[in-house]
């Protein structure tokens, strides 16, 4: 992990109030499995999520892994995040 | 007088048994929509929906939404769509500038719609105003009107009849040929894309299948299992197809449609190398219709929106070398055909009064090459576009600057590969005392606007450049 990188706990947690405070509305629960297509996700508020990450973890999601494997849950999200953090 | 329901129904009366749209695995063909359409337009009746009364439409994609569209244009009422995402401050804004007699909204919490009489549409809810006229404005059979937010002193709201939306579909089927044996994967929203698309499609007896996900798997399963012909989708859209790594190709499809905002071409070349498909860059204005795609030379020449199609004329206005412009004349773009807006409402400005000697000015910046296609490089004025969406910098900047805080601010569009433009802020604070935070400024916008409007980076400065001459704030960055 590189300096200033933050832990995968604190990756989840990031992403997790992000979701709740400006993707969704109040009244849907956002848990680290939850699965965000299922929960309303649509392509804007993908987009909303690739720009969040940038700005905050300084990570640019390649589009190979912009997947239902990796981007399905707050939970896959936060472990994308983690292993491009390690090969940075 | 002719009427787009009747055109529909006449699709209807063809290929009653075909598919009309396709829902994940519901399938609704013609004769179905039609009879939901009836029994709509018979429940919004009796609801006290009139001719000629302006109607809001807040819906998510669905089957419902263009059940509903269709219902009122059989009862001669205007639909009026209404972005899905707006918060209530903005929908309240609609109804107020168009005086809405009604909205018609996917969430709950008006009047109680007339229940179990149409079993394919989940219930909708139905607010009626304190508008109840009826408009006839200068004779003028109106289908559509786009609201188009701003600021005082823009104009708002685009007006269509239905003669000049069935005019504009004919004049884009020349270039695409939808026929019935067309089906049409749909991704964008319908509060956006409608009377150029959804109305040709459904004239033609073409079959419109809704994206159901974003994840290039489940896209590459439906374009599969329902058998497109066509996609209608956005540059990011594509970027997420292109980098499937499985081996499904797309033999079915004869043509890809990207729209909403400019084609990069890293995109197509990526999609053209995975599927052997090049990407056609269509060029639509909501006051003129889809007046440019790039169905003859995608490949050969990607990042142009093509020649201008048959029944229009282009025009370049003050042409000049543009930086950016690839050593290209640029100039101002105008067009002259059919199918345009009949007015704008609210002033209300008529055709001929809006338009310059018969022709449309666009605000985009471009330059024909020699054989005659269009290539864009800009706008002339501020609007910005966030991944399709446009966002217009005064409304964003009225809302920030109504934090107790904030002296005054200055709302721009930063480049970004993937959205295209991002809105950016610079904001000032009064007496430079930085007691809030980018945060509970985002947070504060959020309250009354749609979330692609709220900035995504704001920076917080001691002045905001003005031109010397006219005190505009200068938003370049």
């Amino acid at each position: 992990m590189g300096d200033g990188d933050m832990a995968y706990d604190e990756v989840e947690d990031a992403l997790l109030a992000f979701l709740r405070n400006e993707i969704f509305d109040p009244g849907v629960e956002i848990r680290a499995d939850t699965h965000l297509i299922a929960a309303g996700l649509d392509s804007f508020s993908l987009l909303r999520i690739l720009v969040f990450i940038e700005k905050t973890f300084g990570l640019r999601i390649p589009e190979a892994e912009i997947n239902e494997d990796r981007m399905s849950t707050v939970k896959n999200m936060a472990g994308l995040i983690d292993e491009l953090q390690q090969n940075t | 007088m002719m009427n787009l329901y009747a055109l529909f129904r006449d699709a209807a009366g063809r290929y009653p048994d075909r598919p009309a749209v396709i829902d994940k695995d519901i399938f609704v063909s013609y004769r179905e929509l039609d009879d939901m359409i009836c029994v709509l337009a018979e429940d919004l009746n009796a609801f006290g929906v009139l001719p000629r009364q302006m109607i809001g439409l807040c819906f998510v994609n669905s089957p419902a939404y263009i059940a509903v569209t269709y219902a009122l244009w059989k009862l001669d009422a205007v639909v009026v769509p209404i972005d899905a995402d707006f918060k209530e401050a903005e929908v309240r804004q609609v109804c107020d500038r168009m005086q809405l007699s009604a909205v018609i909204h996917h969430q709950g919490g008006g009047d109680s719609w007339p229940t179990g009489s149409c079993p394919k549409v989940e219930t909708p809810f139905y607010f009626r105003s304190m508008y109840s006229g009826t408009r006839s404005e200068s004779g003028i059979h109106m289908a559509f009107v786009r609201f188009t937010s701003g600021t005082t002193g823009t104009r708002k709201g685009v007006v269509l009849s239905h003669e000049r939306i069935h005019e504009r579909i004919c004049a884009v089927n020349k270039a695409l040929g939808i026929t019935c044996a067309d089906r049409v994967l749909w991704t964008l929203p319908m509060s956006h894309h409608f009377v150029s698309t959804i109305v040709l499609y459904l004239a033609c007896g073409a079959g419109i299948v809704l994206s159901g996900g974003i994840w290039s798997r489940a896209i590459l399963e439906t374009i599969q299992r329902h058998h497109v012909t066509l996609l209608y989708a956005s540059p990011f859209h594509y970027s997420l197809l292109a980098a499937d790594t499985s081996d499904q190709m797309m033999p079915g499809v004869r043509m890809a449609i990207s729209t909403a905002s400019g084609l990069p071409g890293w995109i197509h070349e990526r999609f053209y190398r995975r599927f052997q498909l090049p990407l056609a860059q269509a060029y639509g204005i909501i006051e003129i219709g889809l007046v440019c795609i790039n169905t003859d030379r995608p490949a050969k020449k990607p990042d142009s929106v093509g020649p201008v199609l048959p029944d229009y004329q282009v025009h370049i206005k003050n042409p000049q070398t543009y930086p950016g412009g690839d050593g290209m004349t640029c100039g101002e773009v105008f067009f002259r055909g059919p199918g345009f807006f009949d007015a704008y409402f609210d002033p209300w400005i008529d055709q001929t009064s809006a338009l310059v000697d018969g022709w449309f000015e666009t605000g985009d910046i471009g330059g024909l090459d020699a054989d005659g296609y269009l290539y864009l490089y800009g706008r002339k004025n501020h609007v910005i576009n966030t991944a399709g969406m446009k966002v217009f910098p005064r409304e964003v900047e009225a809302e920030l600057n109504r934090h107790p805080e904030v002296k005054e601010s200055c709302v721009y569009g930063r480049k970004h590969d993937r959205l295209g433009q991002i809105v950016a802020a610079r904001v000032v604070l009064h007496n430079g005392v930085a007691e809030v935070d980018s945060a509970a400024l985002k947070a504060f916008c959020r309250r009354n606007l749609a979330t692609y409007k709220v900035p995504e980076y704001i920076d917080f400065t001691e002045y905001i450049e003005k031109t010397p001459a006219t005190g505009k704030i200068v938003r370049s960055l």
